[in-house]
């Protein structure tokens, strides 16, 4: 855009130089607000994004804490179930082994007490030995040693019990638990069915080894129970060599009698395996207990709930409080869990009693097992959150980068998108600025053609309108111009002609010093009405006129020129103002068709002696400003305006002019000029400027008087034209006033008295009056002493601002200031008189001037007044 | 000019008026010459003295050098600031006892 301006070169054509352009000023508005409304969006987002982390990390932290918890006590609660239906089913699946053993005790018991109570009923049978070598399941009669020993042999009763061998190893078949299956009677004799038949008869040859069932505690303890009531025996380690057993027995009643005792062997294998098989998920071990506190069966080799070989110790009396409290439970047939105290861990403990055995199965699980999945759900989760954080940190990272990527992808965008629409918006204003600024260098006739169809193309074609007009403004404004330029050189001229008939103040009557003159006219108009005049009217007597015709502009100027020729030819030829003032009253009246008229005011002063003879015909009223400084109007009316009226006749007045008076005169142009609010300047401040004014000196009073009216008008137009005269008297003291005579000493009196008289008159004061009459003294003495002259001449002039006196003798020619100087500063007794006249002359005077030319001393003082 | 005398014991008292100049000087100049003889103190009044000028100066001066030749004095009083600017001007102004 500032090649464009540069392109066109128009330096000087009034049109400034851009500083921003729109263009600019567009794009940076826009990218200002995109980038602010950039940083804005994203800081919000940042923000946003890092409180929504927090808050995440925090949740996530109280949720992994909370789930830890949840999960704890519901995998506690879970365990605690598992481990009692673990405990209850095994209870149940152990306790049914037993029961099912039992009711074989008891079907045995049971059909023995029918073959005894009805043995009529039932044939004698055999039981035979076993098959050598075998190891078959098989029935054989085994006996006590005391029916051996008694010769007894086979007796009925064994015959009759014969009929259970069957029934006997049908049991043992059944049931896998079952080592053995028999039934001894009080007499001695037992079948049994097993196995191990054979290995019984093996050592006596054919014979059966003798079975001595007095010694068994099942059997001792089953003849102490009532009918139909079973016992146990403790576990004991099988006689057949199959492993621990335990031995279930019951009395088998005829009557009221104990006749015989059923029972069976149990392996405990099963139940073992049952026992040891237990676990949950993987852990954990289970224990029987039996209904004396004692540990039967264990998973654990050692530790507390151990089982041992020798005679365990009953757990109810433990030291652990806790598994004491449990054992107790458990010996009570309850079911149920508790966390307790176990070889120095924390466990559960899950029992159910076996009803059979009125023993209780326990099931055992360790805290830490069971909660360990809740710590590691918790730790999972922690480790989760934090993972989650960081996710969330390189998230809100990447959201900063995407965040400012796309600031700057939108604003490179945008630059873009403004540079061409900017472009695009100030391409007419900048073709129109070209063209308006072709217009404004002066091609008028050029015209803008914009074509934007919007408001720039409008505007173009406003300033295509406004060019029209301006030119056509110009047009009719030149030939308005030419004319008015016409009129106004006429006019210029005609102000010349009539500025060339007042006559010149400045440098007129330079050879007069009886008088100072200064005059202005200064019309309102080119020409005007005021005039003033002055000329002498003889070698003594100085004319003076200030008038002002009526109207302005050039027929008051028409009219002024013929009153001011009037004026003159009249009083150079009459010397009389009365007359001249009727002789022109009547010659403007007998020309007078147009009604005008002329005040006039008009003077003659006689420059010997300052007598001023004035006629005012209805001017302004003139002022006089003494030496002193006092002003005074002169108010005497002479007569009517001139012009006015035919016949009328003028009367004139008279007053004396001191020397260094000035008469001031002017047209009511200066009284009568107003100012901005209209008020009229007035006589009274045209007094008082005179008065204040301290210059005497005509063309300075004349000065001041039109600054004082310029400043009064301020900005308000030259009403009225303005016409000023000044004259001031010098008079006598250009009047030489000289003493001639010849030198003598008698007559030094008359010539005191002669330069007294003129100093008096001029008022010199009493100080300079001294020091100049000194001075004469000195000097006149002098000459009269030692010129030898026969003829002296004492000039003395008086101006205002000066005394001057000259001393003139033909006598020898003798230059006074070259004389030594005294020495003032001796005493009385040296002192001499002579050259001290001089010295004092000097000194006193401001200036003292010889020279000698035409064989005449002559020796000139001044002093300043 | 006019001249005023007042005589006493031995004193003088010359009271002048007018202008002491050249012409008006020679008489006080023959009142300093003749009639001093008894006096020794001598006062001149200038009050109503219009101006010196040097011949005026000249007869102080021969008044000063008797009376201070005999031993006696003159005194001079009331000098009008005209003619004290003669005075200052000529140094009479040191050499005169004024009052």
């Amino acid at each position: 855009m500032e090649a464009v301006t540069d392109d066109l070169d128009l330096k000087g054509s009034g049109f400034m130089r851009v500083k921003h352009t729109i263009g600019f000023k567009i794009m940076a508005f826009l990218l200002g607000m995109v980038l602010v409304a950039a940083f804005i969006n994203g800081a919000v987002s940042i923000t946003n994004l890092k409180l929504m982390k927090n808050i995440s990390v925090k949740n996530s932290r109280s949720l992994g804490g909370t789930a830890a918890q949840r999960s704890e006590k519901a995998l506690e609660h879970m365990a605690k179930e598992q481990l009692l239906t673990v405990s209850k089913e095994k209870a149940a699946y152990i306790d049914e082994k037993f029961l099912e053993v039992r009711s074989y005790v008891h079907g045995i018991a049971q059909t023995a007490k029918r073959i005894y109570e009805n043995p009529d009923q039932y044939p004698d049978r055999l039981t035979p030995p076993p098959a050598e070598e075998s190891t078959e399941l098989a029935a054989q009669l085994l006996y006590s040693q005391r029916l051996e020993d008694a010769g007894i042999k086979q007796r009925e009763e064994i015959l009759k019990l014969g009929n259970l061998q069957d029934m006997l190893v049908q049991y043992n078949a059944n049931n896998d638990m079952v080592s053995s299956t028999y039934i001894s009677t009080l007499s001695g004799w037992v079948i049994q069915a097993d196995y191990i038949a054979y290995s019984k008869f093996e050592e006596k040859g054919g014979a059966p080894s003798y079975l001595e069932s007095e010694d068994r505690q099942w059997y001792k303890r089953a003849l102490s129970a009532k009918e139909g009531q079973y016992v146990y025996s403790d576990v004991i380690e099988d006689v057949h060599g199959g492993g621990s057993c335990i031995v279930c027995a019951e009395p088998v009643y005829k009557g009221e009698e104990v006749v015989a005792v059923a029972g069976t062997g149990s392996y405990l294998n099963t139940v073992n395996q049952a026992v040891l098989e237990t676990s949950v998920n993987g852990t954990g071990y289970a224990f029987l207990l039996n209904y004396n506190g004692q540990v039967m069966v264990s998973a654990m080799t050692e530790g507390e709930t151990a089982a041992s070989s020798d005679t365990p110790a009953d757990l109810r009396k433990s030291e652990n409080t806790q598994l004491a409290d449990t054992a107790v439970s458990m010996t009570a047939g309850f079911c149920g869990v508790d966390r307790i105290l176990l070889d120095g861990e924390e466990v559960y403990i899950a029992y159910a009693p076996l009803p059979t055995m009125g023993w209780s199965f326990a099931a055992v699980m360790a805290v830490e097992d069971v909660i360990s999945p809740a710590l590691e759900t918790q730790k999972h989760i922690l480790a989760m959150t934090e993972e989650t954080a960081k996710q969330q940190d390189q998230a809100i990272g990447k959201a900063i980068k995407m965040i400012t990527g796309m600031v700057v992808v939108v604003i490179l965008m945008l630059g873009i998108a403004g540079v061409a629409m900017t472009r695009r918006f100030t391409r007419p204003i900048l073709a129109l600025t070209r063209d308006v600024k072709k217009i404004g260098a002066g091609n008028l006739d050029y015209r803008t053609n914009i074509s934007s169809g919007d408001e720039i193309e409008e505007l173009g074609a406003a300033f295509n309108a406004m060019a029209d007009k301006v030119q056509a403004y110009i047009k009719s404004f030149a030939a308005a111009t030419a004319e008015k330029e016409r009129i106004r050189t006429e006019l210029t001229v005609a102000a010349h002609l009539q500025s060339d008939m007042l006559p010149a103040a400045k440098g007129c009557f330079t050879q007069y010093q009886e008088f100072t003159l200064a005059a202005v006219m200064r019309p309102a108009k080119e020409v005007g009405g005021d005039f003033y005049d002055f000329f002498m009217t003889d070698e003594e007597h100085l004319a003076l006129v200030v008038a002002d015709v009526s109207g302005k502009g050039v027929p008051a100027a028409l009219f002024m020129v013929i009153a001011k020729a009037l004026l003159q030819s009249n009083i150079k030829r009459e010397k009389n103002l009365e007359r001249a003032f009727e002789i022109t009253n009547e010659s403007l009246c007998a020309n007078n068709k147009n009604g005008m008229f002329v005040t006039a005011w008009a003077g003659i002063l006689d420059i010997s002696d300052g007598t001023l003879t004035y006629i005012n015909a209805g001017h302004c009223h003139p002022l006089i400003k003494g030496r002193d400084g006092n002003v005074v109007y002169l108010t005497e009316l002479g007569g009517f305006v001139l012009a006015g009226a035919e016949g009328m006749t003028y009367r004139q007045s008279v007053v004396r002019l001191r020397a260094g008076d000035i008469l001031f005169q002017c047209s009511d142009g200066v009284t009568e000029a107003n100012d901005c609010d209209g008020a009229l300047y007035g006589e009274e401040r045209l007094k008082r400027i005179l008065e204040l004014f301290g210059s005497n000196e005509p063309q300075e009073v004349i000065d001041a008087v039109w600054n004082d009216v310029c400043t009064f008008e301020g900005i308000a137009e030259q009403f009225d034209d303005i016409t000023m005269l000044a004259v001031r008297f010098n008079a006598e003291a250009n009047k030489k006033e000289a003493w001639c005579g010849t030198p003598h000493i008698e007559s030094m009196p008359d010539v005191i008295k002669f330069m007294d008289d003129i100093l008096k008159e001029e008022t010199v004061n009493k100080s300079d009056r001294a020091k100049l009459l000194v001075a004469v003294d000195e000097l006149y003495s002098n000459i009269c002493r030692y010129s030898k002259a026969s003829e002296a001449e004492i000039t003395c002039h008086v101006v205002p601002e000066y005394v001057q006196i000259i001393f003139e003798d033909n006598g020898v020619a003798f230059n006074p200031l070259e004389n030594d100087m005294p020495d003032i500063t001796q005493n009385a007794e040296e002192r001499e008189i002579g050259g001290l006249g001089i010295y004092m002359v000097r000194t006193m005077m401001d200036d003292v001037e010889y020279e000698n030319a035409d064989g005449k001393n002559r020796l000139t003082i001044k002093l300043m007044r | 000019m006019e001249i005023m005398k007042e005589i006493g014991q031995g004193a003088m008292t010359i009271r002048l008026k007018g202008r002491l100049e050249t012409v008006t000087a020679p008489k006080l100049e023959e009142v300093v010459a003749n009639e001093l003889e008894d006096i020794t103190a001598l006062t001149v009044v200038m009050e109503e003295v219009e101006y010196v000028s040097s011949a005026g100066l000249r007869v102080l001066l021969g008044a000063e050098k008797k009376m201070k030749a005999k031993g006696g004095e003159l005194t001079v009083e009331q000098v009008p600031p005209a003619v004290m600017d003669v005075f200052k001007i000529t140094g009479f102004d040191k050499i005169l006892t004024l009052r």
